[in-house]
């Protein structure tokens, strides 16, 4: 047992891990200032509930550590397999039960099972990468790493979950490029998303259409790879908006639905105006702790979960937003330097999926509840309340803090 | 082995690599944080301010309203409390079974609360306000609000608010001098919530004595108080460190309105008929009594928006105008009322002499080609003054009036208070009007009229110009007394909040300039009418000295108005009475008894 700890000590990244749980401390403070006043009693409990989250979360991370290098390796596309299956089963039998179909309950537990895609997703992709890397002299090699991305993407799709479904394309690009893709092919490759942002304004578009033409036609000698490229540009930046604007309005109000549920002017526009108010009002130093009246009040919808964020901002101000935002940064600047530290291309690949992912979280989070990107239903990795996304995250950390190590040994 | 196949990756790439994300992902970071830095530190003052006003709600607490009582202290008009239903849109869970269930709810008769269309209204108004309550139903009858609230848990967002409202507990008694309440026009909301205070949906007094003394009397000060609140509006606590302001209960006022007066003057009138009765004390201008008939029951004004639309309407499309107080805007000729203005007029500037007898009363007088009636048919015979106020001939006073002239007449009538306003403590008044010459040629130059010497026969006898009743009770008492004539008034006095009483402060229309000798003969003339043989014996009360004088004003849109007035005792008059039925006959007949009723419950004689 004694040398089973000390090997434990040496087989994580402690920087990491130490991160991780000051930031899962500070979201436990948050959560009981979050609901200390709250109406129901039940609510007022709920930090103790995160506690025990995290401590299910430090078993797991444990079982994480402990598991060898090769077992992972192998069982990737099983793991990924099984998670399909899992998605498939919830669609199946969420479609009896009305309303939400995200959650998949096993007894008291509710697991949201598109958390263990994406984590499947990020393996399968770095166990295919590592070993065929994909180029644009070789449109094929691009094959299967789509696949892989797009069967999990598509169920959660028609959940629907559009946000957990972009995460997937936040994790898709980096390791690509991680991949083999070079900065430039990056650009051709999302270039059509480009336009699609471009589409909105004729002539910021036309600038970026002729930009990537010139690009083109410089870096790339195969005259397929242009016109393919430049066709689907040109269709996505002048056939969308004219299809879009043929649409009737109930047609567009469906869509805009469906890509973002939550837009609402009463809803979800309330609940950023009122978040701005609580982090404005913080101001540098904060209200103080269990002082903050935006919070208190219930002004706050979500307020422990996806609005943590402001619930540290109004009590602690500035100083607090900067500290919590410098931990994330490190946290996770620190598990991107961990993916160059090793030459083992699937160990990396899996760290790179893993930042991105709690990059994109933690962006998306944070972003939302200052008004930089709409409302969506992705909670902040540490703070928010919730055993899925308490576990998960932990899991993710664990993994990356223990990757290294582990391929070190192998 | 499987995992053989894994490539390596290059020292220097994947360096390069790893270097980019990370400076990506900084980049990002510190756009967010620049986002933060603009937020919190530069709008944070901004937002601080958003946040302070997001928790506090400045709470009204509605001030009572000043009540108002007679002047032996009876409450003519109080507070009483009620009840409103209203609805927290964002309690409501199920608003098509909540309307559902508010569409059941019946009161006593049997008739619904609630009906779709102003639900549906009103439910609509509430989701775009929903933190605050919208009232659906006002002045709920009890028995309803126990139905509401013993299913309260059944009805999501629903709450029963506690109400004050204006109540008149006698009815329509002095409903005329009392007035009523109404809520504020749109028009005059805006200028009355920054000069008084007033919050949307407050009432306000629109008529009579409950719009005159509206400031500073009956209206209270709503008290101020920023509480906190949550996102639900409900109230957590008062903030001590921002201003606030106590509620202060209206002052109230006391009417010199005597109750039992008022009463029995209500009696008296026949509820039939139209007119008004005033009386007053002609040594101070204390209005005792104030009648307009028909009345009307002011309680109705304030009573549910859906009773009071119905009561309005019927009330204002009702042909005999209950709502006009007669008793200041009713305009009348003043008959033979009027024929003591002639008489001291033609004695006090000596161009007639008491003994003086004209010619003969035969029933008739020949002036130019017009032949001129008196109301007696049968003839006076030879009259001298006082026999000729005694039985009112007119054919005496045609010919007082020739001597007189018409300047004379005019003047004393504007001494003695007609042709303007009395001034009285009410909103509404109409001033009368005394032709003479000049201004008869003024007003009917359009029709080609011209003033002729004829008019002043009509002039003497008090047809010609029309008087309001209270400037008909008003003057009798110049006629008798040496002091100056007072401007009539309602109010008494109005308690200070230091215990103190604001009293009424006498105000003078003017002073009425009788030589002693003319008083002597005017009072002699009023006694006579109430004496046997005179046309007012019904207004005579035993052991008191009282005077007066009957008219029957012709009406040119139906029977002739009655007249009356009396005044007692004729010494020192404490009471001044006067009564106006219209197209009722003879003033004798008809208006005296009820002058009479006032005059013995006043002197506490009654009986006859």
């Amino acid at each position: 047992m004694e040398h089973r700890l000390s090997s434990l000590n040496r087989r994580v990244d402690p920087i990491a891990l130490i991160l991780m749980f000051i930031l899962i401390i500070i979201g436990i403070i948050l959560i009981y200032s979050a609901t200390h006043l709250a109406d129901n009693p039940a609510m007022q409990t709920l930090y103790k509930t995160q506690l025990i989250w995290t401590l299910v979360g430090v078993v797991c991370i444990y079982i994480v550590v402990l598991v060898p290098f090769r077992f992972i390796y192998d069982f990737t596309y099983v793991f990924y397999a099984l998670s399909l299956c899992i998605l498939v089963m919830v669609l199946i039998t969420g479609s009896s039960a009305a309303g939400a179909t995200r959650w998949f309950a096993i007894g008291p537990i509710k697991l949201q099972p598109s958390e263990f895609a994406k984590l499947a997703v990020i393996l399968a992709l770095a166990r295919h990468l590592s070993s065929h890397p994909v180029s644009f002299q070789n449109i094929s090699s691009f094959v299967v790493p789509l696949a892989i991305l797009l069967f999990p993407m598509a169920l959660i799709v028609k959940q629907p979950d559009l946000s957990t479904s972009l995460v997937f394309c936040a994790v898709f690009i980096p390791m690509i490029y991680w991949g083999g893709l070079s900065v430039l092919e990056l650009f051709f490759f999302v270039s059509p998303v480009l336009s699609l942002v471009f589409a909105f304004n004729i002539y910021l578009w036309a600038g970026f259409f002729i930009l990537l033409f010139f690009l083109l036609v410089k870096f790339s000698r195969n005259i397929i790879h242009i016109s393919s490229i430049l066709t689907i540009n040109f269709l996505i930046g002048i056939v969308l908006p004219i299809v879009w604007n043929r649409l009737h309005d109930y047609q567009k109000s469906r869509i805009v639905s469906f890509i973002d549920p939550t837009n609402d002017p009463f809803g979800a526009g309330y609940q950023v105006i009122q978040s701005k108010v609580a982090i404005g009002s913080g101001k540098i130093l904060g209200k103080g702790f269990l002082k903050a009246t935006q919070t208190s009040l219930s002004f706050l919808p979500e307020q422990h979960t996806d609005f943590i964020f402001s619930v540290l901002g109004e009590q602690f101000g500035f100083l607090g937003t900067f500290f919590v935002l410098l931990l994330f940064s490190v946290l996770i600047a620190r598990l991107f330097s961990l993916a160059s530290e090793n030459k083992n291309r699937f160990s990396n690949l899996v760290m790179v999926g893993i930042s991105s992912q709690l990059a994109f979280h933690v962006l998306i989070n944070i972003s939302m509840t200052v008004g930089m990107m709409p409302v969506t239903g992705l909670p902040l990795p540490f703070l928010s309340y919730g055993g899925s996304s308490l576990i998960s995250s932990m899991i993710l950390i664990g993994l990356a803090a223990s990757l290294r190590k582990k391929s070190e040994d192998y | 082995m499987a995992t053989r196949n894994i490539l390596d990756d290059q020292q220097y790439a994947r360096q390069f690599k790893s270097r980019l994300f990370i400076f990506f992902w900084l980049a990002l970071f510190s756009l967010i944080l620049l986002r933060f830095v603009h937020i919190q530190i530069i709008r944070g003052s901004y937002y601080s301010r958003l946040s302070l006003e997001n928790m506090m709600r400045l709470k009204i607490n509605k001030a009572p309203r000043g009540a108002i009582y007679d002047r032996t202290g009876v409450m003519l008009a109080r507070e009483r409390p009620s009840y409103a239903i209203s609805l927290l849109y964002h309690k409501v869970d199920d608003q098509k079974k909540l309307m559902e269930t508010l569409m059941r709810i019946r009161d006593s008769e049997g008739d619904t609360i609630f009906n779709k269309r102003e639900l549906k209204d009103q439910f609509w108004r509430a989701r775009r306000r929903s933190f605050e309550p919208i009232k659906l139903a006002d002045d709920v009858p009890l028995d309803v609000v126990t139905v509401v609230e013993e299913h309260i848990t059944d009805l999501p967002g629903i709450i029963v608010e506690n109400e004050s409202r204006r109540e008149y507990p006698f009815g329509t008694l002095a409903c005329h001098a009392l007035g009523y309440m109404g809520e504020i026009s749109e028009n005059d909301f805006d200028s009355m919530r920054t000069n008084f205070d007033y919050q949307y949906g407050d009432q306000v007094g629109v008529f009579g004595l409950e719009k005159q003394y509206e400031s500073g009397y009956l209206r209270g000060v709503d008290g101020k108080e920023y509480v906190m609140v949550n996102a639900f509006g409900r109230e957590i606590r008062a903030i001590e460190d921002m201003p606030s302001r106590k509620v202060k209960k209206g002052r109230g006022i006391y009417l010199t309105i005597d109750y039992t007066l008022q009463k029995v003057a209500e009696e008296a009138f026949p509820d039939s008929l139209c007119g008004a009765v005033v009386a007053l004390n002609p040594e101070n201008g204390d209005i005792l009594a104030m009648v307009s008939s028909p009345r009307f029951d002011p309680n109705i004004f304030t009573q549910s928006s859906k009773n009071r639309s119905r009561h309005w309407r019927r009330l204002l499309f009702d042909p005999k105008k209950p709502l006009n107080n007669r008793a200041t805007t009713g305009l009348y000729p003043p008959g033979s009322t009027f024929k003591l203005v002639t008489a001291a007029a033609g004695l006090n500037e000596n161009i007639i002499d008491v003994h003086e007898t004209f010619k003969p009363c035969f029933g008739s007088f020949q002036f130019g080609s017009r032949t001129y009636k008196c109301w007696q048919p049968k003839g006076h015979g030879a009259l001298s003054l006082i026999n000729g106020v005694q039985k009112s001939c007119d054919v005496y006073f045609y010919q007082v009036g020739l001597k007189t002239g018409i300047d004379y007449i005019a003047q004393y009538a504007h001494m003695f208070g007609f042709g303007q306003k009395t001034g009285v403590d009410l909103p509404e008044e109409s001033a009368g009007e005394i032709l003479d010459e000049r201004t008869y040629n003024e007003k009917f130059k359009d029709r080609g009229w011209i003033w002729t010497k004829g008019q002043i026969l009509n002039s003497a006898i008090g047809q010609g110009q029309v008087v309001s009743p209270i400037q008909l009770a008003n003057y009798p008492g110049a006629l008798v007394k040496e002091t100056a004539l007072f401007k009539p008034h309602l109010f008494l006095y109005s308690p200070r909040t230091n215990g103190a009483r604001e009293t009424w402060k006498a105000d003078t229309l003017g002073y009425i300039d009788l030589k002693d000798e003319t008083r002597m003969i005017l009072i002699q003339a009023l006694r006579a009418v109430i004496e046997p043989g005179g046309t007012g014996g019904y207004a005579r009360v035993d052991s008191v000295d009282i005077g007066g004088k009957t008219g029957t004003a012709q009406n040119p849109q139906g029977n002739d108005h009655a007249l009356f007035f009396a005044l007692g005792p004729l010494k020192k008059p404490t009471i001044a009475v006067a009564v106006v039925v219209e197209n009722a006959g003879h003033g004798g007949s008809v208006a005296a008894p009820i002058a009479g009723k006032i005059l013995r419950t006043y002197f506490n004689k009654p009986g006859r």
